[in-house]
């Protein structure tokens, strides 16, 4: 029990101290290469979007973002259900299979709104 | 499997609405055919709802789904009501987007939509349930005032009704979390279980909660103090989508706060005091407002305020015996019917854009459209409560239950709001039938919402002659 407790004392000890050690060093010891290009925040390739809160973004981002959302939730429902599937037998599975039907139909209509044609 | 059966209404309006949306997103039909169908489907889940609430006795159903819902025959009516206003909805919008911009297909799925939330709604045994079902509805709700967003008064129609419906939807959450903390359980029957038990002010998480949760059902049916939004958030809205929120979403949510309060009475002991106060400020306030109105949709929004009150009134003087149900059912649908008389007639006779919609714009229509004119009268009388119509027997079923639970005042109250509220509508009579027409009242379009209208007036009349049975 005591032994446990130093074990995980000691990788407590280390993450705590180790890491940001580690992370300091690097910033002393690594080589230094400082440019425009480098500094600004890397946005999946885009142009980076510094600059006034308030400033407009194209609609299509909010679409996405929601479609994300809800096959985001889906994953959140299936992983539950895949981890409890013997105990829950064939009405979860046919549950299941409602849920999922209804997510395909959205996912339908989604494509005939031509949502997912990025233009 | 009896679980099943007892949701088939719910299950058959949601896959109604999954069609239509379907539909809607590949554009197979055009405006008049999507009206046509979404009324047809109204219909039919409107038969399988009376199916469902006539097989009853025979499937006692009263808790499913391990008592998240309950089936009722209240719950059943107030469907049967919902589905009802939502065919006669679809109806009137086929004839107001004839000469109306801001027409989208996903409007009737939007429409059917919401159906499915209220229909949840009337089932909802359980705090979380009721909560879902509230913002079910609510969203499409929503979307259905939103739809047109090139016009300003419907931009701030729906950012006002965004706002504070979020808001009030944040304090049922936070209510529900309150009681549940305060009494360990969100069903409607264990809670009343813990206050018939304990008393409510023995925890002071769960009075806190309470207070929120009522708070969220005042702004829902347009209670004063919560009451600022619905006359703007009625007149930004399509006419159609007024109509419907005026009569499906309050019929929605007063079954709900019944359901809530009625389970075995000893919430509504608690609340009983509170609500008096605000139920006598209610009818006064709502009738105010509506004396200074100058647009007949203004009117009938802050029209629908006062009746929020007369429904209050039923509520305070409920016992927990089915016959206080009946007595709320039957206001509940005799308003449905008037006001969604009047709503699908302004649809038609409003013209393009809304252009006539002030008490002045009706001088004379009598001359022009007699018949047009009689409805409107058979619909206003109803809701001012002038017999041999429907709403007179609901308001009189409602003072009579006021009187026999010995609310005295209450009822008294009531009858001074009664008589005050002729004032505001008899105006329009008279502007119609006493003034000379200056407009020559042109009406373009499918006459599918005039239909709709003629069935509903000799409804109003019909619904009077229905017994209730004490």
């Amino acid at each position: 029990m005591s032994a446990e407790l130093v074990l995980s004392g000691v990788l407590f000890f280390g993450l705590v101290v180790l890491l940001p050690l580690i992370m300091l060093a690097t910033a002393f010891l690594g080589p230094r290469a400082q440019s425009a290009a480098k500094n600004e925040p890397y946005e999946s390739g885009i142009k980076p979007m510094v600059g006034r809160a308030d400033q407009k973004f194209s609609v299509k981002f909010y679409l996405l973002a929601i479609l994300f959302l809800i096959f985001d939730i889906e994953t959140v429902f299936m992983l539950p259900w895949a981890v409890s599937l013997r105990e829950l037998g064939l009405s979860g599975f046919i549950e299941m299979s409602v849920f999922i039907l209804l997510l395909f139909t959205g996912l339908i209509y989604v494509l005939s709104k031509g949502v997912l044609n990025w233009r | 499997m009896a679980d099943l059966l007892a949701l088939l209404p719910l299950i058959v309006t949601t896959a109604a609405a999954i069609v239509v949306m379907l539909v809607a997103g590949f554009s197979l039909f055009g405006r008049e055919v999507m009206a046509l169908l979404t009324t047809g489907l109204f219909m039919f889940c409107f038969f399988v709802q009376a199916a469902t609430l006539v097989s009853m006795p025979f499937f006692p159903y009263q808790q499913t789904f391990g008592s998240m819902l309950a089936v009722s025959p209240f719950s059943g009516v107030a469907g049967l009501i919902i589905l009802a206003c939502g065919g006669f909805s679809a109806l009137a919008s086929q004839t107001y987007f004839g000469h109306n911009k801001g027409y989208v297909p996903e409007f009737y799925a939007m429409l059917l939509f919401a159906a499915c939330g209220m229909l949840l709604l009337t089932m909802a045994a359980e705090l979380i349930t009721l909560f879902i079902a509230l913002e079910i509805m609510s969203l499409a709700v929503y979307v259905l005032v939103g739809a047109d967003r090139e016009r300003l008064l419907r931009a701030e129609a729906v950012l006002k009704y965004l706002m504070l419906g979020a808001f009030s939807g944040g304090f049922f959450v936070m209510g529900a979390m309150f009681v549940y903390g305060g009494l360990g359980t969100t069903s409607f029957a264990g809670i009343s279980r813990v206050l018939a038990e304990s008393g409510l002010f023995t925890s002071p998480l769960a009075t806190a909660g309470f207070l929120l949760i009522l708070i969220c059902f005042l702004f829902k049916i347009a209670a004063v103090p919560f009451h600022a939004w619905v006359v703007d958030v009625y007149d930004g809205a399509p006419l159609p989508v007024t109509g419907f929120m005026a009569t499906a979403v309050k019929t929605a949510v007063f079954c709900a706060l019944v359901n809530l309060l009625l389970t075995d009475g000893s919430l509504l002991s608690v609340w009983r005091d509170i609500l008096w106060y605000l139920c006598v400020v209610t009818l006064f306030t709502g009738n105010l407002i509506a004396l200074g109105q100058t647009n007949i949709k203004r009117m009938l929004a802050a029209s629908g305020i006062v009746h929020s009150g007369y429904l209050l009134i039923a509520i305070i003087s409920a016992d927990v015996t089915g016959a206080s149900r009946t007595v709320i059912g039957f206001y509940l649908a005799a308003y449905a019917l008037a006001t969604l008389g009047i709503f699908s007639a302004l649809s038609t006779l409003s013209g393009n854009d809304e252009k006539r919609i002030s008490f002045a714009d009706f001088n004379g229509l009598a001359k022009v459209h007699p018949y047009s004119a009689a409805m409107i009268t058979v619909f206003l009388l109803s809701m001012a409560g002038i017999p041999p119509t429907a709403g007179f027997m609901a308001k009189f079923y409602i003072i009579t239950a006021a009187f026999s639970a010995g609310q005295l005042v209450l009822g008294v109250l009531g009858l001074i709001s009664t008589i005050l509220s002729i004032y505001y509508y008899v105006r329009l009579i008279a502007a119609m039938y006493f003034t000379t027409p200056e407009d020559d009242f042109a009406i373009t379009g499918l006459a599918l919402a005039p239909a709709g209208t003629a069935v509903l007036a000799v409804a109003v009349f019909g619904f009077s002659l229905y017994p209730l049975g004490w």
